[in-house]
């Protein structure tokens, strides 16, 4: 019997050493993996405690910042992620644990979020993340979502040196603090309150073709008529084929995505082949701004950033300075701001008309570019250019 | 003759064992490392919870404090020659468990939330208290209670009865204290009970004394079916009928954890007293033919089932519970993330079924790797109880004690690693729970009574 017991004592103890691997199975070489699981409920508890960093406009006003709410039956509280300035919610973007993140929240995460060391963990601190100061220029942002008012569209304003975007706005737009509440309605309203038009709604560019056909002419050295403004797109388009047309279009990045910090999309060219016209050729806000910023800067195009003071990258080249003379030559000039307003007609946009600006201001010496859409509405400069006026003239520099 | 051996070496040894009883001898020394790691516990959840120390968080404390002094000091006195390891053994696991239910358990009630005044009279943590000095009082009772354990081999078919027509009345009367779930309790206002932790220690002694009665003649008299020899049916059949109505009860209730433990024990006991491998096969042989039965028959054994073999498919379903565990195992990595601040509270029902998991987040692989070793020390100890032990129902009932106590500890760990399919039952002495408690008290308080009764 008492080898018996032995021998059943040692299967026992066998066990053990079975359970000892599968431990270090589990706990060691299985761990990393599964700790990232989605399912892992450490991690939305550790994303409620993360203290993510605050953003800030140029001047250092706040537009976002976490404020840590006591809670009793956790460690250190929860965090709740507040915006004080809800009409830069399109350029600020949104931070839920249940939608994600979008706009400067989302472009610069990992600096907001931060990073535990080891011994942050061992001591189950919070992740705190560090600030951004974006690009933002708030005066002029606010001035630019008062003069939009209740329009639909969007305004954009870049620094024509830099590609530092001033002013994002998007209507209609939402209040990120009350994201979680609103959700539901806000991705079912009809007019998109999430979407960003400035940069990625795609708008037919209509009577705002003329620019490009100019400058494809100029490029190709051809003569331009001598007022463009009076001559139709048709004639002034006449020396110019379809595919120089087309060829224009790509020379200034239309055809592939601004690169930016936010998501946009890349323009729609006319396809010649199916009854477009050179109007319908479409395209972002954002790329619209970009193009009149080559135009003030001798041909170069900025690569337009959100984060204030960054090493930005070296703007392309995307004509030669001649033409950007030539084009700046025939520019119509309103009060210190230059610019061409113009329309798109339903037969465009497929839908009902808008109103287009893009300009550079100061006319003399340019330092911002602007992009305006106003949908619904066909009466051009009337309705763009005061929002121009009150944007540019917002602008504290 | 040996009881009387035993009485003189008890008086030559009280200089040693009684009077210096605290001083720091190996045994108190041995002592003082549960209360320590329990006191060290408890302040860790004192100050996570109110940022100071609370004295009423050491009330639990206290209570493990006395009943292992006490229980050493009276084994002491009156066991002198007791097993040395297995009190700070058990004092570790207590403590653990005190803690676990401190850390783990809802705040509210058993019965659930509300009723007002006198609720901390119903926490889980005061009630594993009671059974704590409730359960330390049956251990002393076991292993004090004078002479041999003739009293136990005697009656055999009375005991195991009494334990059946427990079990067989919570088909009638059975209740679940939480209100849902399997009604594998008797009880009522507050205080409940689970017969079938009580038949488990029935069944081992009425298996220890049949085999020591029928042993040889189990091992000589044999029947042939066909081409092989078996044990002849007029001794085997008691037994096969009385173990059989045990497990079809079981089975019944659908207490699969208690089911599977009964029928290992069944065979690590037959393979103690007869040494016959073939028995052990031919068990291992039936349980899985069972279970693909039951695998088939029965929806809730396939779900277990099925949750253990492919947890990823339904993580956020019905493998909720086991992919959970996994996570908090792995969330524990090497040092664990201490006592209180992990979040393995997200396991539904932690602090019974998958108290180890806790364990292995909070304490990481090294505390979890301690509690297995401290129960394979456990189940060790037994076994070298029941080598040393003189007589062969001694001998067979501390074997069949460590097999329990390693069966029931390796099924519920495997189970929470989905190493096999979980089975609840529950983790002696750590997992929340009065009648297993008790029940794992009065089986060590065996172990320490056949312990002083060595050779």
């Amino acid at each position: 019997m008492t080898q018996n017991i032995r021998r059943i004592g040692q299967f026992v103890l066998l066990g053990f050493v079975l359970i000892a691997a599968s431990m270090v199975y589990w706990q060691l070489a299985r761990a990393p993996g599964l700790v990232a699981r989605e399912d892992n409920p450490r991690l939305v508890q550790a994303e409620l405690r993360t203290q993510r960093g605050r953003l800030l406009d140029r001047r250092g006003e706040v537009l976002a910042y976490s404020d840590v709410v006591p809670d009793p039956s956790g460690l250190g509280g929860v965090v709740r992620r507040r915006y004080p300035q809800p009409e830069a919610s399109h350029a600020v973007g949104y931070y839920s644990i249940r939608y994600g993140t979008d706009g400067a929240e989302a472009a610069f995460d990992t600096t907001l979020r931060g990073q535990l060391t080891s011994l942050d963990r061992l001591l189950h601190r919070p992740q705190v993340g560090d600030d951004v100061t974006l690009s933002l220029d708030m005066a002029a942002q606010h001035a630019a979502d008062q003069s939009l008012g209740e329009h639909r569209g969007a305004v954009i304003v870049l620094d024509i040196a830099t590609g530092e975007v001033l002013t994002l706005v998007s209507h209609p737009a939402y209040d990120p603090s009350t994201l979680d509440d609103d959700w539901d309605v806000l991705a079912s309203d009809p007019d998109a309150p999430l979407f960003n038009r400035a940069t990625q709604g795609v708008y037919a560019l209509g009577d705002l073709a003329k620019l490009v056909g100019l400058t494809g002419l100029l490029s190709a050295g051809i003569t331009t008529p001598p007022d463009p403004h009076t001559t139709s797109l048709d004639d002034m388009l006449a020396p110019l084929s379809d595919s120089g047309y087309l060829a224009t279009a790509r020379q200034l990045g239309f055809d592939v995505s601004s690169p930016f910090d936010l998501a946009t999309g890349p323009g729609l060219l006319p396809d010649f082949s199916s009854q477009s016209t050179p109007r319908d050729l479409a395209v972002t806000p954002l790329h619209m701004a970009r193009m009149v910023a080559a135009i003030a800067d001798d041909g170069y195009m900025p690569v337009p950033t959100l984060a204030y003071a960054s090493l930005s990258s070296a703007p392309d080249r995307v004509f030669a300075p001649g033409v950007a003379v030539s084009l700046q030559a025939v520019t119509p000039r309103f009060d210190g701001l230059a610019g061409w307003a113009g329309v798109a007609t339903p037969k465009e946009t497929g839908d009902r008309p808008l109103s287009w600006f893009v300009g550079y201001a100061p006319a003399d010496a340019p330092r911002f570019a602007i992009a305006i859409v106003v949908e619904g509405d066909d009466s051009g400069a009337q309705v763009t250019l005061p929002i121009a006026q009150q944007t540019v003239g917002a602008i504290q520099w | 003759m040996e009881y009387e051996a035993s009485r003189k070496y008890a008086v030559r040894n009280t200089q040693y064992g009684v009077d210096n009883f605290l001083l720091p001898t190996p045994y108190s020394l041995l002592l003082i490392f549960p209360l320590l790691f329990t006191a060290i516990a408890f302040t860790q959840l004192s100050l996570l919870e109110t940022g100071r120390l609370t004295l009423g968080r050491f009330i639990p404390v206290a209570v493990l404090a006395f009943c292992l002094v006490g229980a050493a000091w009276a084994l002491s006195r009156w066991r002198p020659t007791h097993d040395r390891l297995l009190l700070p053994l058990v004092g570790i696991f207590c403590g653990l468990g005190l803690a676990e239910v401190a850390r783990l358990a809802p705040a509210f009630p058993v019965g659930g939330p509300g009723e007002g005044g006198w609720q901390v009279l119903s926490t889980f943590l005061f009630r594993q208290v009671i059974w704590l000095v409730l359960g330390t009082l049956a251990l002393l009772a076991v292993a004090l209670i004078p002479r041999d354990l003739r009293w136990l081999r005697r009656y055999r078919y009375t005991w195991l009865f009494a334990g059946l027509v427990l079990l067989a009345m919570t088909l009638v009367v059975g209740v679940n204290p939480s209100g849902f779930g399997a009604r594998l309790w008797l009880g009522a206002r507050g205080v409940y009970f689970q017969p079938s932790e009580l038949l488990k220690l029935l069944l081992l002694v009425f298996l220890a004394s049949y085999l020591e009665d029928r042993r040889e003649v189990l091992l000589e008299v044999e029947a042939r079916i066909g081409r092989w020899q078996v044990p002849h049916p007029a001794y085997l059949g008691p037994m096969l009928l009385m173990w059989g109505f045990s497990m079809l009860l079981l089975i019944w209730q659908r207490d699969l954890g208690a089911a599977l433990l009964f029928f290992g024990v069944f065979l690590a006991m037959l393979y103690a007293a007869t040494g016959q491998g073939r028995y052990v096969l031919t068990g291992l042989a039936l349980l899985f033919v069972a279970g693909i039965v039951g695998y088939r028959l029965f929806d809730h054994v396939a779900l277990r089932v099925d949750a253990w073999w492919n947890p990823w498919q339904e993580a956020s379903g019905r493998s909720f519970q086991i992919v959970q565990s996994l996570l908090a195992f792995a969330s524990g990595s090497i040092l664990g993330q201490g006592l209180g601040q992990g979040l393995p509270t997200a396991i539904p029902v932690v602090h019974t079924d998958f108290v180890f998991a806790a364990i292995g987040e909070e304490y990481g692989l090294v505390g979890g790797l301690a509690v297995v070793a401290c129960f394979a020390l456990l189940v060790g100890r037994a076994f070298h109880v029941a080598l040393r032990a003189r007589r062969p129902f001694d001998r067979l009932l501390a074997a069949g004690i460590g097999a329990l106590f390693g069966l029931q500890s390796l099924v519920i760990m495997a189970g929470t690693l989905r190493v096999i399919p979980l089975t609840g039952v529950t983790l002696p002495f750590v997992s929340y729970g009065g009648s297993s408690l008790l029940t794992s008290m009065v089986m060590v308080g065996l172990l320490l009574h056949i312990s002083s009764l060595r050779k």
